[in-house]
C-alpha cells in the first residue's frame, strides 16, 4: 500500500465502510465518521481471520523452516567435522612406513610416508575419497608389487587417536579386514597390532633366512686312508687307544696335539726319553704293574679285570 | 443457556449476511459502548470519538472470527475489542506529535475546534457539487452491480490481498480493456466471461473463479458512465 493512497468511500455500513482504492483494491475500514463520496486517507482496516490464520501458518512454517536451517547447519557442521576434520592416525609398518591420517568417519584425509621407503610406497597413489580399510588393502598390494613385502613378511598397523576405545577398534577392525585380504595372496604375511620397535624391523630385514636341508642317510665307508692318517697324526702318539680304535671320521689335524708328523711315529709329545716308552714306565712297564709285568688291577693271572682274553688295553704297549 | 444459542446463531447468520451483521452490531451496541467507555473511562461520544469506531470494527472483526469452540461469544468479542484497542492505541503513539484539526481552541467567547479557523484551498459548493456527483455515480455503480447480485460488502470480501493475485486481476482487466467484446458479453450475460478472459489475459482459471465478484466490480466500473470512480483509479488506468 502506497503511503499517498486515497480511499473512496463507497457504502456505509453500522460497523464499517466500504472504501476503493487507488489500485482497485475494496476494503473494509472502521468507519470515522465517513460518508458515501468522500475520498479519505490512513484508514483503520478491517483484519480478515483468514489473512490472521494465514499470518500465523505462514509464521509457523518460517519458524519451522529457520529451526531446519539450524539443525541442518548444526548436522552440516557435525558431519563435515565427522567426515572432514582429522580425528586419528594409523601407522601402518611394512618395511615402508606409512602414517595414514584418517576422519572420525574413517575416511582418509592425508597419507605421509614417515621413511624413504614409505614415501616412494605412497607416491603418485590417490588415497582421495577412500576409506580407512581401501587404504590398507591397497598399499599392501602396492607394497607386495613394489617388492618391499615378501613371503613370510610382516605388516603392524597401529592406530592413534584421542579415543582410545576408537583407536583399539579401528586397530583391529583394520587388522581383520587386511588378514583377510591378503589370504588371496600365495604368500605368506602376517598381520600384528601394534608398534615393531627398530630392533624388530631389524631383525625382519637383516636376519638370515636359516634353511635346513635334510641328507639322505650315508652307508660307512672304510677309508684306509683316512684311518693312516689318523694314525699317524694322532697328537696322543703311541696311545694304548691307538692300535685298535675303530677308524671313524675324525679330524686329520688335531691342531696342538700334533707333533712332527712324519718324522717320529713313535714318540709321543708327552715323552722325553726317547726310547718308545712312555714316562709313566719305570722299566717298559706301566707303573699299574706290580713289578712282574701284570697290572695291579690283574686278577694275579696275568689278567686285567676289564678282559677275559688276557689283553688289557692298558697294558698293550708295554708288550 | 438458549438466549447464548440464539446469539451464536446470530453471529454465524452475521459472518455470511452483511444485513445481519449491522442488525446484530445495533443489537449489541450498549455492549459495544460499555467497551469503548473501559478504555475512554467515559461514555463515548458518536462521531468524535474514533475509539468507538475501532471498537465497532473490533465486534464486527470478533463476528467473522468467531467458532462455536472459543467459549461465548460476547467474552471472545470482549478480548478481540480489548487486543484491537491496545493495537490502535500503539499505532497512534507514533503520530502524538501530530496536531488534531479537531483540537478545540478557546478564543476569547467562543468555543471552536482549529479546522474552522483554517482557510479551505478548494471552493466549498464545488467540493459539495463533486461529492454529490461522486455519491450519484456510486450509486449508479450499486444499482448495477446489484444487477449482478453483488453489494460492495461482497466485493470487499472478495477482493484479492495479495499482491500477486491483484497483480492477476488487474491483467485480466488490461485484457478486457483492450478487447472491448468481453466487456459487451458481461454487460449482456450479466456474467463473467472466464474462458474468454483467461485465454486473452493468460491468468489461471481457477484465480477468476476464486475473484468472480471483485472482477465483475471493476470490470463494470470500466464500462461506460463511470467517470470519477474511473478517475480514482488511476493507478489501474495507468498501469492497463
Amino acid at each position: 500500500m502506497k503511503e499517498n493512497t486515497t480511499y473512496l468511500v463507497m457504502e456505509i455500513h453500522s460497523a464499517y465502510a466500504v472504501l476503493l482504492d487507488n489500485e482497485g483494491r475494496f476494503v473494509k475500514a472502521a468507519n470515522m465518521g465517513y460518508e458515501s463520496g468522500d475520498v479519505v486517507r490512513n484508514p483503520v482496516l478491517l483484519k480478515y481471520p483468514q489473512d490472521h490464520r494465514k499470518r500465523l501458518h505462514r509464521m509457523i512454517r518460517i519458524s519451522a523452516g529457520i529451526a531446519a536451517c539450524i539443525c541442518f547447519a548444526i548436522f552440516g557442521i557435525y558431519e563435515y567435522q565427522y567426515m572432514f576434520t582429522p580425528y586419528g592416525s594409523v601407522q601402518m609398518q611394512i618395511n615402508p612406513e606409512v602414517r595414514i591420517i584418517l576422519s572420525h568417519s574413517g575416511r582418509v584425509l592425508d597419507l605421509v610416508g614417515t621413511n624413504e621407503d614409505g614415501r616412494v610406497l605412497v607416491d603418485g597413489y590417490d588415497y582421495k575419497g577412500k576409506d580407512r580399510y581401501t587404504v590398507t588393502d591397497e598399499l599392501t598390494d602396492r607394497a607386495v608389487k613394489m617388492g618391499f613385502l615378501n613371503d613370510g613378511g610382516q605388516v603392524a598397523l597401529h592406530a592413534d587417536s584421542k579415543n582410545i576405545s576408537w583407536a583399539q577398534a579401528l586397530e583391529t577392525e583394520l587388522a581383520d579386514k587386511l588378514t583377510e585380504h591378503i589370504k588371496d595372496y600365495d604368500i605368506t604375511i602376517s598381520v600384528s597390532v601394534g608398534i615393531l620397535n627398530s630392533e624388530e624391523l631389524l631383525k625382519i630385514l637383516d636376519e638370515p633366512q636359516s634353511v635346513t636341508i635334510t641328507l639322505p642317510e650315508q652307508t660307512p665307508v672304510e677309508n684306509t686312508e683316512s684311518d693312516q692318517t689318523v694314525e699317524n697324526n694322532s697328537g696322543y702318539g703311541d696311545s694304548a687307544y691307538s692300535d685298535e680304535t675303530p677308524a671313524g671320521p675324525a679330524p686329520s689335524d688335531s691342531g696342538g696335539y700334533n707333533s712332527n708328523v712324519g718324522e717320529d711315529h713313535s714318540d709321543s709329545g708327552y715323552g722325553e726319553t726317547g726310547e718308545g716308552n712312555s714316562g709313566y714306565d719305570d722299566g717298559g712297564n706301566s707303573g699299574y704293574d706290580n713289578d712282574d709285568g701284570n697290572s695291579g688291577y690283574d686278577n694275579d693271572d696275568g689278567n686285567s679285570g676289564y678282559g677275559d682274553d688276557g689283553n688289557s688295553s692298558y697294558g698293550d704297549n708295554d708288550d | 443457556m438458549s438466549g447464548g444459542h440464539e446469539l451464536i446463531e446470530q453471529v454465524y447468520a452475521a459472518k455470511e449476511d452483511s444485513s445481519a451483521a449491522d442488525a446484530l452490531i445495533r443489537q449489541y451496541m450498549g455492549f459495544i459502548r460499555a467497551e469503548a467507555a473501559k478504555f475512554l473511562h467515559r461514555a463515548p461520544v458518536e462521531g468524535q470519538d474514533e475509539e468507538l469506531s475501532i471498537v465497532l470494527l473490533a465486534f464486527y472483526e470478533a463476528i467473522l472470527a468467531y467458532e462455536k469452540h472459543r467459549g461465548a461469544f460476547l467474552a471472545f468479542a470482549s478480548r478481540g475489542i480489548h487486543n484491537r484497542l491496545i493495537d490502535h492505541y500503539r499505532r497512534e503513539k507514533k503520530h502524538l506529535k501530530v496536531v488534531s484539526l479537531h483540537e478545540p481552541i478557546h478564543d476569547g467567547e467562543e468555543d471552536a475546534i482549529k479546522i474552522d479557523h483554517l482557510e479551505d484551498p478548494q471552493n466549498a459548493i464545488e467540493a459539495t457539487h463533486q461529492r454529490a456527483a461522486t455519491r450519484e455515480e456510486i450509486r449508479e455503480f450499486q444499482r448495477n452491480l446489484g444487477k449482478f447480485d453483488i453489494s460492495f460488502s461482497d466485493v470487499a470480501d472478495n477482493c484479492p490481498r495479495q499482491e500477486r493475485t491483484l497483480k492477476a486481476c488487474q491483467k485480466v482487466l488490461a485484457a478486457a480493456r483492450s478487447n472491448p467484446e468481453c466487456l459487451d458479453e458481461l454487460l449482456r450475460t450479466k456474467k463473467l466471461p472466464v474462458s474468454m478472459l483467461s485465454s486473452l489475459s493468460g491468468v489461471d482459471r481457477k484465480t477468476l473463479d476464486r475473484h468472480r465478484k471483485y472482477l465483475i466490480a471493476v470490470l463494470l466500473a470500466f464500462t461506460n458512465g463511470y467517470e470519477i470512480i474511473r478517475g480514482h483509479l488511476y493507478h489501474i488506468a495507468e498501469t492497463s
